[in-house]
């Protein structure tokens, strides 16, 4: 029985998903790790449609407001790209290697749903938005609220993720900080992703995401709010709330790779830095 | 199952059966290149590096459903390659070849950087290698090799 | 002919760059059967049942059952199974081969075996010794009893993984004649063969080993292969058919043997004038389920107690425990570099609680030629330690830097280490168990042929040994070839361990072709044997544990330069300086590889590669999890080799393939300690250890 599972067009691809059976693969490095089984055999992959052909999802290209990347963009052509936004392009240079980065994609990445995924936390420090594609029709979801847990996702089994849409701002401050076991090819222990824009001495947006500290990315909007409007040395003064109100927030655990003490404190120490140099 | 039509060492190629099914795999057993290695089988480690559409990609965790249309090349066909030999000859002469089963897959890792970045600097090449782990060398001797390799290709990337 | 230190290209480079060279996984054997191993899931207890489902047409399960001989795996101890009988002592022991010639029917036929246990309560404490050694010199009681001052510290090293590039394999097929060969990845053919031995209840004639292009091994494949050996030779014998048993990474991290972690207690008696006159070590080693050569290793630390220095009062005794872990096994260093970890940071941190320069009290106690080595030998060779400090603080700036960053009060630092590693193996043992054998056979044509039983696993020794027989037979390096060890065609000269390979091997393969130069007959095919001989001022009580330990010793001294980001803690490799005395460098390219690669290892082990067991289990068990450096880790590294030429060895050599990985870790724990103004006594020195440190640390 020969039935192609690899499709060409997101039509053809969202045909394939209807029956709600399907499991979605795209750059698959990481589906193909999860599932494997042994060497010389295919990973458990059932059901698996391919949809890193479909050249309508590759693209990089600038709408109103927005830089639009589609779902199937392999994470090197979007770092080599001139649109591409810098906090993103940052998290992907110290993403994986050069070997996995121009196979996997970003909506994969997204999908994948890690807590110490390093593009979807720089996706979700800058506000980007998810666009799916179902039966249904299109629905956008943000970035921040797409997984609901490690390895799980809000995507309906027919629905598919076809573009992210990273609004446009200018950021004043912007920092991405890895801390991975090694400084290259490694995993996030913990991370962070800072955006401020200061406009006429006073913050006029400050997002803030932590990597590896909780079951999904984590932002916490209410205090981000609470700093709008203040100056950066109003902000530099009210350190130890902010500091403090994360810490309530910012819930690690002890893993293989490293501690839960080491992961809050570390966190902490870069959300301070990157306030005062706001 | 599937018909998934690629090139292979610029050659047509045809591989019939299960998309999930990994490169490294059919690159070895359907078609015969154990020039290719696996190292680790979760994408760590580079030794199962080949070049698809000239970008290195692990195999390992590459599906051969992916595979459709593309140029894949391996260590067998790129090392007839001008470029394979001045980049053999560094590797050679600077030591950087000891155990060598990390060896194929730097040199492909290498290539990759090479043909976008002609000239890179010593951070590129690191940044270029950071995927290939090599136990053996400690990795200086084989930096070494590819920024000479770059001087001395001059003109061939 | 120039002189032997001049570098050429190995001749094994071009196959392997080009991906030609053939390891054991590129094998294609014809009507193979694909093996997978299932194991213990619990750390200890009794097998209480075994439940293989229908197996497919062509499918075996071997186990002990199939066993010919004993159920018993020969490193240098045999208490390991083949396969585990009624009862397993840690997660991962092999318990039953499932073999067939379709791999989804022997995946599925694997995870489908159920087996009951008895589940026991697992030791993990150190409580049980498996082996254990004690030696004295001088009169330590009185040393200490008459010290002006005592001061004791403990230190702790943990597992480490060798990470080799290429995971474990052998293959075994039968020959028409009944024979059964095997070939692996490996360094030591001879242990294999010999373990097949006594699981096969056969004669020498029955079974031959040969060794395949070897992806690394670092001593991770120096003991193993025996057991898969044996495992795959009885699937052999069983099924009558080829078997191939590849291991997975994970697979292989999980169930191989890795360094012994360890606990080691020093105590210094100091006498009026700040000397140290007295030491007293006590060295705990953690063996895993069974004590195959961890014996061994703990000699080899004990031996190395006093580090580089001469101290006259010893009291040095050490256990190797058994637990219901992974068992641990040898790996570059074997012993050495948790000794001189401990050794070299306790002779700094006296230093510091006497208020004095550590490297000038470093220099204070050194050994020196003639002096008496820490198990009543004598240092016969010219130790040239003092100049080599001088010349690595040279090239590194350490003082201009230190007193830079104290000032500046960054987190930066440096730190220095002096170490040595004992040439070859302990005392008598090339003499008593090894009596190792070489071959030289020259074709009519004049090619020649080296038959020896040591590999290139990477180390460059097909390199070496022909360089160092073309060499002395006056020949062309191309003239001189070196086929990978059979042991049907070579001769069994000893293991390729102990840093041996070069020194002893070598030496006998040069004595081997003067022989052969000077009885050269043009145009006859010609064959000249040489076997060793002990030197005979090397005596060794292995009783006592006194004498010459070792008939030569290679030095090393290794500055590292550290930054530690305060943020995160994270070390970032500033600098590395080394000088090495290993007598000559038989190829400087090869050598200074093997510099770079070893010291990259050792300063790794120092701070960055995490090895943990929680309730028997390992939490790093894959390439992901378990941090080696990539190229992005390792920082520009300087090397001088000074020429101290060793009578005994071909050209002067002396070991080189151990010592540079054994300071890397001293040199690196040194200078986070100085960047952090902490004491650091465990390794590795990760990140969330140095937080901790730096939240409750000693100054």
């Amino acid at each position: 029985m020969v039935t192609d599972r690899i499709p060409r067009t997101k039509a053809e691809a969202l045909a394939l998903l209807s029956d709600r059976q399907a499991c979605v693969v795209a750059g698959g490095t990481d589906l193909m790790v999860k599932r494997r089984r042994w060497p010389g055999l295919a990973p458990a992959i059932p059901g698996a449609v391919f949809i890193a052909q479909i050249d309508e999802l590759v693209f990089v290209r600038k709408e109103k407001d927005a830089v639009v990347i589609g779902a199937c963009t392999p994470l090197a052509k979007i770092l080599d790209h001139p649109m591409a936004p810098d906090l993103l392009k940052r998290a992907i240079a110290e993403t994986a290697g050069p070997g996995i980065r121009h196979a996997a994609t970003i909506a994969g990445n997204l999908a994948n749903a890690s807590p110490a995924a390093d593009p979807a936390l720089a996706l979700v420090a800058l506000d980007a938005v998810v666009r799916i594609e179902g039966p249904a029709g299109t629905r956008e979801v943000p970035a921040e609220r797409l997984a609901t847990g490690p390895g799980r996702t809000e995507l309906q089994p027919d629905e598919l993720v076809t573009a992210i849409a990273i609004p446009d701002r200018a950021w004043t401050a912007a920092v991405f900080v890895k801390v991975g076991g090694r400084k290259a090819d490694a995993i996030s222990k913990v991370s962070f992703c800072g955006a401020a824009a200061v406009e006429n001495g006073r913050i006029v947006c400050l997002n803030a995401a932590f990597g590896a500290v909780g079951p999904t990315i984590l932002r916490v909007r209410d205090v981000e709010e609470s700093l709008i409007g203040l100056t950066p040395a109003e902000t530099a003064g009210d350190l130890p709330r902010i500091l403090a109100a994360y810490g309530e927030r910012i819930r690690p655990i002890d893993d293989q790779r490293s501690t839960a003490h080491y992961r809050k404190t570390v966190a902490i120490n870069l959300l301070s830095d990157f306030i005062l140099h706001l | 199952m599937a018909r998934i039509e690629f090139t292979l060492n610029r050659n047509p190629a045809v591989f019939e059966g299960d998309p999930a099914r990994r490169l490294l795999d059919v690159l070895r057993e359907d078609f015969g290149l154990s020039g290719t290695k696996e190292g680790c089988g979760e994408g760590e480690c580079g030794a199962c590096s080949v070049l698809v559409d000239r970008e290195v990609v692990v195999s390992c965790l590459y599906p051969v459903g992916n595979a459709a249309g593309r140029e894949i090349v391996t260590i067998e066909g790129y090392r007839t390659t001008r470029r394979y030999a001045v980049v053999e000859r560094c590797f050679l002469e600077e030591g950087a070849v000891q155990c060598g089963f990390c060896t194929p897959g730097m040199i492909i890792a290498a290539e990759s950087l090479l043909a976008k970045t002609p000239h890179p600097t010593e951070a590129e090449v690191v940044a270029g290698l950071a995927g290939n782990l090599c136990r053996c060398t400690g990795y200086n001797m084989i930096v070494r090799a590819v920024l000479r390799a770059a001087k001395e290709g001059e003109g061939l990337w | 002919m120039g002189d032997i230190s001049t570098p050429l290209v190995r001749r094994d480079a071009a196959a392997k760059a080009s991906g030609r060279a053939t390891y054991v996984a590129d094998l294609n054997l014809e009507n193979v059967l694909h093996a997978k191993t299932v194991r213990s899931t619990i750390a200890k207890g009794e097998i209480f049942s075994v439940d293989v489902p229908p197996l497919p047409e062509g499918c075996f399960v071997v186990d002990h059952r199939d066993i010919p001989g004993e159920n018993a795996v020969r490193i240098v101890f045999k208490d390991m199974p083949v396969f585990a009988e009624r009862r397993v002592n840690y997660v991962g022991e092999p318990i039953l081969l499932v073999c067939g010639p379709d791999r989804e029917a022997v995946f599925a036929a694997a995870a489908a075996v159920r087996i009951a246990y008895r589940e026991e309560p697992p030791t993990f404490a150190w409580t049980v010794s498996g082996n254990r050694h004690a030696y004295a010199k001088g009169d330590p009681g009185r040393a200490f009893d008459t010290a002006a001052r005592i001061i004791t510290r403990t230190y702790e090293t943990g597992y480490q993984e060798q990470a080799y590039l290429e995971p474990q394999g052998m293959v075994g097929y039968p020959e028409a004649d009944g024979r059964i060969t095997l070939v692996g990845s490996m360094q030591c053919p001879y242990y294999v063969r010999d373990a097949l031995l006594d699981v096969l209840a056969c004669g020498e004639d029955d079974v031959r080993v040969i060794q395949a292009e070897t992806g690394g091994a670092f001593g991770g494949k120096e003991e193993f292969p025996s057991l898969t050996g044996a495992q795959v030779a009885v699937a052999v014998r069983k099924t009558g058919r080829p078997v191939s048993l590849l291991y997975e990474r994970a697979e292989d991290v999980e169930v191989t043997t890795k360094r012994h972690p360890s606990h080691i207690e020093l105590s210094a008696a100091i006498d009026a004038d700040l000397r140290v006159v007295g030491l007293k070590a006590k060295v705990g080693l953690d063996a895993g389920a069974y004590l195959g050569l961890s014996g061994v290793v703990l000699s080899r630390a004990l031996i190395a107690a006093t580090g580089a220095y001469t101290i006259p009062n010893l009291s040095v005794e050490g256990d190797a425990f058994l637990t219901n872990t992974v068992p641990t096994g040898a790996f570059r260093g074997f012993g050495a570099p948790q000794m001189f970890f401990a050794i070299e940071m306790f002779m700094g941190h006296v230093a510091a609680l006497l208020g004095a320069d550590p490297i000038a009290f470093k220099r204070r106690h050194l050994a020196r030629q003639g002096d008496a080595t820490s198990t009543s030998g004598t240092f016969r060779d010219p130790i040239l330690a003092d100049g080599m400090i001088d010349r690595v603080l040279e090239l590194s700036q350490y003082r201009r830097k230190m007193k830079e960053y104290r000032k500046s009060g960054a987190w930066k630092g440096l730190g220095l280490s002096v170490f040595f590693h004992g040439c070859g193996f302990t005392g008598d043992g090339e003499a008593t168990h090894i009596k190792a054998r070489v071959r030289l056979e020259k074709s009519a044509g004049g090619v020649v042929t080296v038959r020896v039983a040591n590999v290139d696993m990477g180390q460059g020794a097909s390199t070496a040994l022909t360089k160092i027989v073309a060499a002395t037979l006056g020949v062309p390096f191309a003239d001189v070839i070196f086929p990978h060890p059979d042991t049907l065609l070579s001769p069994d000269s000893g293991p390729t361990v102990a840093s041996r390979t070069t020194m002893i091997v070598g030496a006998l393969l040069a004595r081997a072709a003067e022989r052969l130069k000077t009885t050269w007959i043009d145009g006859e095919a010609q064959t000249v044997e040489e076997r060793y001989v002990q030197p005979d001022f090397i005596a060794w009580d292995e009783e006592r544990f006194r004498g010459d330990a070792y008939p030569a010793y290679s030095w090393g001294v290794v500055a590292v330069e550290v930054e530690v980001d305060r943020r995160t803690c994270q070390v970032d490799l500033k600098g590395c300086w080394a000088a090495y005395d290993v007598g000559k460098t038989i190829d400087d390219l090869l050598a200074e590889g093997q510099a770079d690669g070893g010291i990259t290892q050792g300063i790794a082990y120092g701070y960055l590669e995490k090895m943990e067991i929680v309730g028997g289990r390992l939490r790093q068990k894959n390439l992901t999890d378990y941090v080696i450096p990539t190229a992005s880790d390792v920082c520009p590294t300087e090397t001088v080799f000074v020429d101290n030429p060793f009578a005994f060895g071909p050209f002067g050599a002396k070991g080189l393939g151990e010592l540079t990985l054994v300071g890397g870790a001293p040199a690196v724990a040194a200078a986070i300690e100085n960047a952090i103004g902490r004491r650091v006594a465990k390794i590795p020195a990760t990140p969330e250890s140095i937080l901790e440190l730096i939240e409750h640390g000693k100054d």
